[in-house]
């Protein structure tokens, strides 16, 4: 009897401090905390600390409230001029009412991605379908991309606000061409610069061309004027050869004596190799050789 | 002797039992006493909570804190620049491999780039870093991700492959930072930087190197041309130059042929005027007798046709005195 006493008080002991150490829960800062009695939830706690519940009857459900991230996988979309793009989004959201997160996905990251992910690919296909590939992709603004997302992102939160989730943001972290048209692009890629490679080199060919003709030009031109400068450099000799020589006979008789130093150059110039002269009678020399 | 055996043995087995409990109380007082302590490095800060509740930040050295979980301690290495890779990632060697999903992007004129980045960054505050958000440089990274494609689709392939480069990251900078503030997760960014960028695949490649091989072969054409018209500058020069001299040569040649005609005259002349008949005369006879070894002279007698041939004078080599 006595030995079942002393058992029964170090159960009770124990009992008691189990209960003691039950009554206590702590909530860290990145933590909301729901304290589940019966399946029925009784309390929330957002607000990191140390609190206290009733032991063994109390359950306590911890949500993390710090901001979480969702990296959907990449889909394709089509755009308005029917254009398909992939679209490799995410989305950073948090619980921000506890009790619906504990009811409406039944506290379940998971099931609360799933929803995540089932909204943000509606709405970005929705907006997405309003759009041109030329409202995308463009030279525009760079910021102008994150006004297209701000207007997801606001309906995104909205749709997510009835599982109690605050959705912080959704931006597109990757927006290309789908692998199939890749292969256009580079093709297409390839042939621009064979044309540009193309264009440099008739153009390098026409430039050396314009700068040869001219050299060219130049050059001959600048040979005929000194042809030409020569001629009359030779002509100011031609005048100066004649000035001196007709100084030279200023009296008739230099002139008479002249004319017949030519008139006897002259004839032995036609008379040189072998011709034939025909002498007429009254010819001195004709004269001398037939009457010697 | 059993007795005594046994005895030995009950002996035995309370010192047993007394020493593991000594060793036990003492294994649990140094993991309790040592639990109680942490160590802060110089790059990081610690944020002590009490309850789940931050107490206090602690900078580097040794620092007490409550047992059982009473207390509880984070670091965050405020003091650290840490980096992200987009587009490629580090091997432990050093070299390095593509990640083309990330580097693959569209440009702003359809065409496709592939650039890598490098993205340097820092806690900016502890707390927010621990319990703001689960994976903070996950964040980060996705949304410098999303900026880098904002800006890479606004820009056209050749800028982008060229002189862009400090505009463009200027800009993804400028993006990241304002929604990074936005976002409120106690990173900061500190950087970000091309690694690298380069045209799609190796075909593409070549065909951009083939535009470049082409520029240089047109300046080569524009060059060779240019020291052809030197060239042709210089030969025209030295041809220009042979012409007029060869035509002051000439001129001059001209005048010095009027002057030794006039000279010789002069001196024919001054002979002749002394006995002007006889030198005529003479004059004449010498010219005939040196052109008359070669002709064949006829002499019409009659003045009517009919021609007496006389002879052809024997050709002799005289005709070496001078008609002039």
């Amino acid at each position: 009897m006595k030995k079942f006493l002393i058992y029964s008080a170090v159960v009770v002991a124990v009992i008691l401090v189990i209960a003691l150490f039950d009554m206590f829960y702590v909530v860290r800062e990145d933590q909301h905390a729901l304290v589940v009695r019966f399946s029925k939830v009784v309390k929330i706690e957002s607000e990191a600390g140390v609190y206290l519940k009733m032991p063994f009857v109390d359950k306590v459900a911890t949500y993390l409230k710090s901001a979480q991230l969702y990296d959907i996988n990449p889909s394709l979309v089509y755009l308005k001029d029917k254009t398909a793009m992939i679209a490799d989004s995410y989305v950073t959201w948090r619980i921000i009412d506890p009790l619906l997160f504990h009811t409406k996905v039944s506290g379940s990251t998971y099931e609360a991605q799933i929803r995540l992910d089932t909204i943000t690919y509606n709405n970005i296909k929705a907006k997405l379908g309003n759009l041109n590939q030329n409202d995308v992709i463009n030279t525009d603004d760079p910021s102008e991309r994150n006004v297209i997302y701000e207007e997801i992102f606001a309906l995104v939160k909205e749709a997510a606000k009835p599982y109690g989730i605050e959705v912080l943001d959704v931006k597109i972290k990757r927006f290309d061409l789908p692998e199939s048209n890749e292969n256009e692009v580079f093709n297409r890629m390839i042939s621009e610069r064979n044309q540009i490679a193309q264009e440099y080199r008739a153009k390098g060919e026409a430039a050396a061309a314009v700068i040869r003709n001219a050299a060219d030009r130049n050059y001959n031109t600048q040979i005929s004027n000194a042809k030409l400068t020569a001629e009359e450099i030779k002509a100011e000799g031609e005048a100066e050869y004649m000035r001196i020589l007709t100084a030279a006979y200023d009296t008739s008789e230099k002139e008479e004596f002249y004319a017949f130093i030519k008139a006897l150059d002259a004839l032995k110039i036609s008379l040189t190799g072998e011709k034939t002269v025909i002498l007429g009678p009254d010819s001195i020399l004709a004269q001398i050789l037939s009457q010697p | 002797m059993n007795r005594k055996n046994s005895f030995d043995f009950n002996k035995n087995k309370k010192k047993m039992i007394i020493y593991i409990t000594v060793a036990a109380v003492a294994i649990f007082a140094i993991s309790l006493f040592s639990s109680m302590f942490y160590t802060v490095s110089d790059k990081e800060v610690a944020v002590l909570t009490t309850f789940g509740k931050v107490t206090s930040i602690e900078d580097a050295g040794i620092h007490f804190k409550l047992p059982f979980g009473i207390q509880n301690v984070y670091y965050a290495e405020i003091n650290e620049i840490k980096s992200i890779e987009i587009g490629y990632r580090s091997r432990s060697d050093g070299s390095t491999f593509s990640v083309s999903s990330e580097s693959n992007m569209i440009t702003g004129d359809f065409n496709i780039v592939s650039i890598d980045f490098f993205v340097e960054y820092r806690i900016s505050d502890p707390e927010k870093y621990i319990f703001a958000s689960t994976q903070p440089e996950e964040i980060l990274k996705m949304l410098t991700q999303s900026q880098i494609r904002n800006v890479i689709g606004s820009y056209e392939i050749d800028p982008i492959l060229t002189e862009s480069k400090e505009m463009i990251q200027a800009e993804i900078k400028a993006l990241v930072v304002s929604e990074l503030e936005n976002y409120d997760i106690g990173l900061a960014l500190v950087d970000i930087k091309i690694q690298d960028v380069e045209p799609p695949t190796n075909a593409v490649s070549d065909a951009f190197a083939a535009v470049k091989n082409a520029d240089s072969g047109a300046k080569t054409a524009v060059n060779n041309a240019n020291a052809y018209k030197n060239t042709k500058e210089a030969e025209a020069a030295a041809q220009e130059n042979s012409i007029l001299e060869n035509a002051e040569y000439l001129k001059q040649a001209r005048i010095n042929e009027a002057r030794e005609e006039v000279a010789m005259f002069n001196a024919m002349y001054e002979e002749y005027s002394r006995f002007p008949g006889i030198t005529k005369t003479r004059m004449y006879y010498e010219c005939i007798q040196a052109v008359l070894p070669d002709i064949a002279v006829y002499i019409d007698t009659t003045g009517n046709g009919d021609i007496l041939k006389f002879l052809p004078l024997g050709r002799t080599d005289s005709g070496n005195q001078s008609g002039n």
